[in-house]
Parts: C-alpha cells; structure tokens; sequence
C-alpha cells in the first residue's frame, strides 16, 4: 500500500475505532449492586482471622485485616455492579476493572445470548396477609451467569428496561410474571386506593371466600347476567392490580382483587390461572398443603378453559410443575405440542418432567425437538446442549456414574456447607458469650469456629469444583 | 503417647468395625491415629526448641485434629481414584466410611496424648494453656500388652474366625477399665499428696500440686508442688505412708531478677518457659567471678544441672549480672 493510500484510510480507521469506543461505553440504562452476600462472608472470615491474629498478639496485622475486611471490602460491594446498556449485561466497579486490566476477562453477555432467565422468591418476612419478598434473578448464556438480587428501585428499573427486550422463551413464569406486574410500591398503593379494595386491615380479619368449584358454579348460574364492555374492562384490570399486588408480597389485598375481577368474569381461564398462581404463593407462604390442592384445582380447571390457547397451557404447564404435579403438567404440554408442535418452553418442560421420570431417551428427545423448532439462536443453542448432555448421559455409563457420583457429592457437601455455616454462627456466638463466663468456654468457642470456618471453606471451594458438568 | 501404642490403637478401631466402612479404612486409621504426631516435621526447619514449641501444637488441638481428619481421606481417595483411573477401573474407597474412621481414629490421639503429663493445647491458636491428664505415664507397657495382644489374636486365623472383632471390643474395654483404675490410683495419690505436701510445706502455702504416673508401676507416682516460696519435688508409694526424696527449689527473689530478665529475653528459655509446667532456675556457681550458667529445669522431668533434651535448659551468662544479682 502506497504510503498516501493509508494516509487516507487513517480517518476511515479512526472512524471505526471511535465507533466501536462508542458502542463499548454506551451509557447505562439501568445497573443494580451485586448481591452483597459473598463480599460480607469475605468480610466476615477475614475479621475472624483478624481476631485470630489480635488473640496470638499479632496486632498490626490484625489491624490491617480488620481495615482490610470493613473499609476497603465493603467500597468494593457498594462499588461492584451489573449494568445494562440496553444491549448487554455487564459487571462494572473495581474489580471488574482489575480483571480486565489484568487479566483481559470482562463479565459481559448479550441480550441475544441469554439463554435462561429464571427468577426465584425469597420470603423474608410475613404479616398476615402480607409477604416480604426478594427476587433472585440468574441469567445464564454463553456459559456465563448474572444474578440479581431485588433490591428496591434500581431492581424495578432494570427489570422493566431489560425484561421486555428477553425473549418469551426465555423466561420463566416468576421473570414473565416481574416483567408485567412489578410495580412501584407507591403506585400500587394509589391503584388500590383508586380501586377501593377493602384495607388490609380488614381483609386480615375476614376469612376468604373462593369458590371456584361446584358451589361456585351453582351460585354462578343463578346470577347468570351477560358481563358489559365496562364490565369487562374493570375485570382486566382487577387482575392486573391482583396480579401486581401478589407480585409485591400483598397476598391478602390482591386475594380480594381477583375474588372481584371473578364475580365479573368466573369463567376467564387467564384469570383463574392468575388465581391460581396466588393460591400457590399464599401456600408457600403459609405452608399450607391444603391451599397448594387448591391451587392444582384452579391449575386443571384453568387448562380446561384454555382450551386451545398455546400461550397460557405451557405456563399452566409450569405451574403445575411448580406445584408438583407433573402428570396434569405433561398432560398441559402434550397438548400444547399437539396444537403447535414448534412450541419451546412446551418441549423444554417436557423434557423435564422426562428428567424427573428418568426417561432419558424422552429428554433428549425432546430437547433435540426444542432445538430444531427454535427461531432463536441462543435457545437453540442451550437446547442442543442440554440434548447433546443428556444423549452423552445415555450413551456412555461411565460418564452417567461419573455425573450421579458428581451430583451426590454436590448435594452431601451443600449439606455440610449449611450445617458448617451454623456450627461457625453457634460457636462463635459460644466464645463471645462463653468467654466472658470462663475463658475456657471462649476457647472451645473459638477452637470449634475455627474447624467450622475451615470446613465451611473447604465446602464452598468444593461446590464451585463440582457444580460444573464435568466433561465427557 | 508414643507412637506404638497410637499405631494399635488405630489398628484396634479398625478392628473393631471401623474397616468395613471402606476398603483401606484400616491403613487410613493407623495413619490417622498417628496423624498429628506430623508435626514432627518442624525438625526438618528448625532446632529441637522450634520442635519443643511446636510439638503437640496445632496438629493437636481441635482445629488440627479436625483439619487432618478431613485431609487425610481427601488424599486416600484422591489417591484411589488416580489409581483407579490409571489402572482403569472402578474406584474401591469411600469417602463417607473413610472420613468417619478418620475422625474416630484421629480423635484417639489427642485423648491419648491428654492421659500424659506432658500436656496438650487442645485450644491452639486461640489459647496457649496446656491441659494435663496426668493418668498414663508416656510408654506404658500394659496398654502395649493389651492392644498388641489384641492385634496378634486378630493376626491369628482360628482366633480371629472364633471371636472376630470381640477381640478388639474386649481390648478396648480392658484399656478403659485400666485407665480408670488408674484415674482412681490418681485421686488417690492427689489426696496423699497433698496431706504430704502440707507437712512439707509447714509455713508456706501450697499452690498447686500434681501427681504423675511412673513407668509401669501404678502404685508410685511423682509429685511435684509450688508453694508461694519453692518448688517442690517427692516420690509417693500408694502401698506405703512414706514420702520419699523430696528436693526443694526456692523461687528466684528479687535479688535474681536481674538473672531472669536476661533468660526471658533468650529464645530457648522463652519457649522453655512456655512449655514447662513447673520451671525451677538456679546459678550454677552464685561466687563465680567472670561468667557462669543459668539452669532451668521443668521439674515434672528432671532437675537443674542434670541434662535431659529439652527439659533442662543452661544459659551462660556475664557474672557482672549475676554479681548485680547478688
């Protein structure tokens, strides 16, 4: 190349250079701290060692450690977070920053790349007909995995920004649920004012009245009046004001919005799915076996009235699966299949109901079907792996031993790491209280929090070692 | 305890059922049993007072003992599986059965070792205080007796098909039966001791007193007080009245602190004074005019002058401050 030819081409290159500058440090539209869990447990252990090291006279260290473990660990929580530009994911703060500077390694996935999106409730607190929750949302994709913690508003902000843009079949039902019905706090209130739904006050003291069944369908025909347009309108949004309420932990509150939006409209499967899905949260939080029958009652009757409706019957069919009633979840997803046999999230649940079964043949199966139908690359792509796993956990019995002695491992040492936790907690509550009552009570105290720290450790290095498939 | 004795013990364990819960569970369990004796190690890096320091250190205490019960199981069937991978087939150990034979066989030897009078620090690193069981002297050959005769029973076909592991169950039984035969000779001769030591005492005060075992005879024991002015040492026969060969060491007064200040600053003393449960310390030559020598001695085992490993200790030091002693 003639030495003026590149003189020219040199705008051109920093055109592009500047392009792809701008596209990497797009501005973020919503970010949200990394779970602070791991950065207190590292806290907590080096404050232990540190009061080790204080206990042996080794005070400037302990002193630096102590330092270590409450100033400069807690920056890097409050400074750790995974933003979203609008077109991917990615970990930001000082130590993605060192990570990348050091070693070249950037937590970063595309929105096209997720693969999963699934949310898990957390119950913190309950009162009455009200229920604390946290949301723990992990995204996996290109072998990468985001959580997410609910954590208030910047949780909300990204779950709108981010959550409508995921494909459908990429959600779960608790994520598709967070996606439509997550609400702020304050804006909900004012809903349920507007819609003059009795105080929860009230409603704690008042025992529900669902009837959904025969005496619902009785006392339903005698008041048997064609529903109006209004009519219809106020039922919709009913159950979407239940459907936020529940989302929200107000159980009881939005109990008493869907019991309204159903004297409108008692036969709407939507609703009765809705309802359903409320019945079960209220089991959980309860624990109540007898609302959780309900809940499948209101699941089957809710597939009935689907009939043909491809998009509810494979969430009943992963409501039924929550609930833990895989025969009427497989019969939901037949269907669906039947009706639309490109269907993912049918084939994906199929598979795993095959899974509990232990039909491995059906799993892969199935998935190999979940990755011919899918439109979506990335969906693709996860369903061709799971069924190339499956298909190598079917050929190969020594790699199928390899994996159950693998898998067992994995649940005696999340066992251990639990009770080791709580041996730590309950021991080195004994050398603070212990201590001050004998010495020698403060130390085998601090002797057996020690053995518990170390096989805590050890435990969790061990998930981390197991957790992944190991390799064929 | 010496290592023997630990050795039949974990043999023993094994024995008595601990060897079906894997295969190679009854290696693991004579290697456990004997496990935080590795400590031995130190003398690779350091002098026999870094050993003295370190011995019956942390791989002794709870922390340690936990630590190498989990370690040591990790490596068996780390090392059964890479064979099994090698050879290719199927591994043979289990870690659950090789990790509960090594907790009970490691946690055989700081109770062991605690029976001595030389002490334990189960609490290390969070506390340095010894703990002393003073029942079983260090080598007792009737523990040898009972558990090697166990072992040999076991070694023998028609034994071992007739009583099987009640062999072990009955050589287990009869170590404990002993051990509290002799914690009651022990009571015994802590009551006698003390009656004899506040005769020997006469004005002073007695502080603490122990009595320790002697070798194979359960009827004699060594007991060693403090008062608020001496150390003392005797023989005591449970059989007789009589306490016999008392030696008295009179604590270092004001006149010596000069002495001690200077041994406290000397390495090998520190870590003498840490180990020694009962330390006396003397001048060897009070007149001396240009240099002389500090003896420091544990009284449980031996005596100023008189050397014995790391038990006694001799410093020499400047008469000057010696003489400022004076």
């Amino acid at each position: 190349m003639s030495e003026t030819k590149e003189l020219d081409t040199l705008p051109v290159l920093s055109e592009v250079s500047e392009e792809r500058e701008r596209v990497r440090k797009k501005p973020n539209i919503a970010s949200v701290r990394v779970s602070p869990g791991p950065y207190l447990a590292l806290a907590g252990v080096v404050t232990f060692i540190s009061a080790l090291l204080l206990r042996i006279n080794y005070d400037a260290a302990a002193l630096i450690m102590i330092a270590v473990a409450w100033l400069m660990i807690p920056v890097l929580a409050l400074s750790d977070r995974i933003a979203f530009d609008g077109l991917s994911l990615r970990r930001q703060g000082p130590l993605a920053s060192f990570l990348h500077l050091f070693f070249g390694y950037r937590k970063q996935i595309s929105i096209d790349d997720f693969e999963t999106v699934e949310t898990q409730a957390v119950r913190t607190l309950r009162r009455g007909g009200r229920v604390r929750y946290r949301y723990r949302t992990q995204i996996t994709g290109k072998g990468r995995e985001f959580v997410i913690v609910s954590g208030g508003r910047e949780y909300r902000k990204l779950v709108r920004e981010l959550f409508p843009l995921i494909h459908e079949s990429k959600l779960d039902n608790r994520s598709r649920d967070l996606r439509d019905y997550l609400n702020d706090p304050n804006f909900l209130n004012r809903k349920t004012q507007l819609s003059q739904l009795a105080s929860s006050d009230l409603l704690d003291v008042t025992g529900p009245d669902f009837r959904l069944g025969r005496k619902f369908r009785r006392r339903a025909d005698v008041a048997e009046t064609p529903a109006t347009p209004e009519d219809l309108e106020r039922a919709r949004l009913l159950r979407r004001l239940g459907n936020e309420l529940r989302v929200s932990g107000r159980l009881r509150e939005a109990g008493e919005a869907f019991r309204r939006a159903m004297n409108v409209r008692p036969h709407g499967a939507w609703l009765i799915y809705d309802f359903a899905r409320l019945l079960r949260s209220q089991a959980s939080a309860q624990a109540d076996a007898r609302l959780l029958s309900r809940a499948r009652a209101a699941l089957r009757l809710a597939s009935i009235r689907a009939e043909n409706d491809v998009v509810l019957l494979p969430l009943i069919g992963e409501s039924f699966l929550e609930c833990g009633d895989a025969k009427h979840a497989r019969r939901a997803l037949e269907r669906v299949v039947e009706l639309d046999s490109g269907n993912f999230k049918a084939r994906v649940g199929l598979a795993d109901i095959a899974l509990r079964e232990g039909k491995l043949a059906h799993v892969i199966h199935h998935y190999q079907e979940a990755a011919r139908v899918s439109s979506e690359q990335s969906l693709a792509r996860y369903a061709r792996g799971e069924g190339e796993y499956y298909m190598q956990l079917n050929n190969d019995d020594d790699y199928l031993a390899a994996e159950l002695r693998r898998i067992n491992w994995l649940q005696n040492i999340t066992r251990i790491r639990r009770l080791a936790l709580r041996v730590t907690n309950a021991s080195v509550l004994l050398a603070l209280i212990g201590g001050l009552i004998d010495p020698l009570a403060g130390s085998l105290g601090w002797s057996l929090a020690s053995s518990a720290l170390i096989i805590w450790l050890l435990s969790l290095a061990g998930t981390h070692v197991l957790f992944e498939r190991s390799k064929p | 305890m010496d290592n023997l004795t630990h050795s039949l013990v974990g043999l023993t364990a094994a024995k008595a059922g601990l060897e079906r819960l894997s295969p190679g569970a009854t290696t693991l369990c004579v290697l456990a049993a004997n496990a935080p004796d590795s400590d031995i190690v130190v003398l690779a890096f350091g002098d026999r007072w870094t050993f003295l320091q370190h011995h019956r250190g942390i791989t002794h205490s709870i922390v340690g003992v936990i630590a190498l019960a989990i370690i040591l199981p990790l490596l068996f069937y780390g090392i059964d599986r890479l064979w099994s991978h090698y050879k290719d087939q199927s591994p043979r150990t289990k870690f659950k059965g090789l990790l509960l034979a090594s907790f009970i066989a490691s946690a055989t030897h700081p109770l062991l070792d605690w029976t001595n009078n030389y002490g334990i620090r189960f609490f290390l690193p969070w506390s340095q205080k010894w703990s002393y069981g003073d029942l079983v002297f260090i080598v007792d050959p009737y523990i040898w007796l009972i558990l090697g005769g166990a072992v040999f029973l076991l070694l023998i076909k028609r034994a071992r098909e007739r009583w099987g592991q009640n062999i072990a169950y009955v050589a287990i039984a009869l170590v404990l039966c002993y051990w509290s035969a002799l914690a009651f000779a022990h009571s015994r001769a802590v009551a006698r001791g003390n009656e004899a030591a506040a005769k020997m005492a006469n004005v002073e005060t007695v502080l603490r007193l122990a009595a320790m075992p002697r070798l194979a005879n359960p009827f004699r024991w060594d007991c060693v007080f403090e008062t608020d002015r001496a150390t003392y040492r005797f023989d005591l026969g449970l059989l007789s009245d009589a306490a016999g060969n008392p030696v008295r060491y009179e604590k270092p007064g004001l006149e010596l602190q000069p002495v001690v200040d200077y041994v406290s600053q000397q390495r090998p003393a520190q870590i003498f004074q840490g180990f020694a449960r009962f330390p006396v310390l003397k001048l060897a030559d009070p007149g001396c005019t240009t240099r002389t020598l500090v003896q420091l001695a544990d009284l449980r085992y031996t005596e100023p002058g008189r050397s014995r490993g790391t038990f006694s200790l001799e410093l020499p030091i400047d008469c000057p401050v010696a003489r400022s002693a004076r």
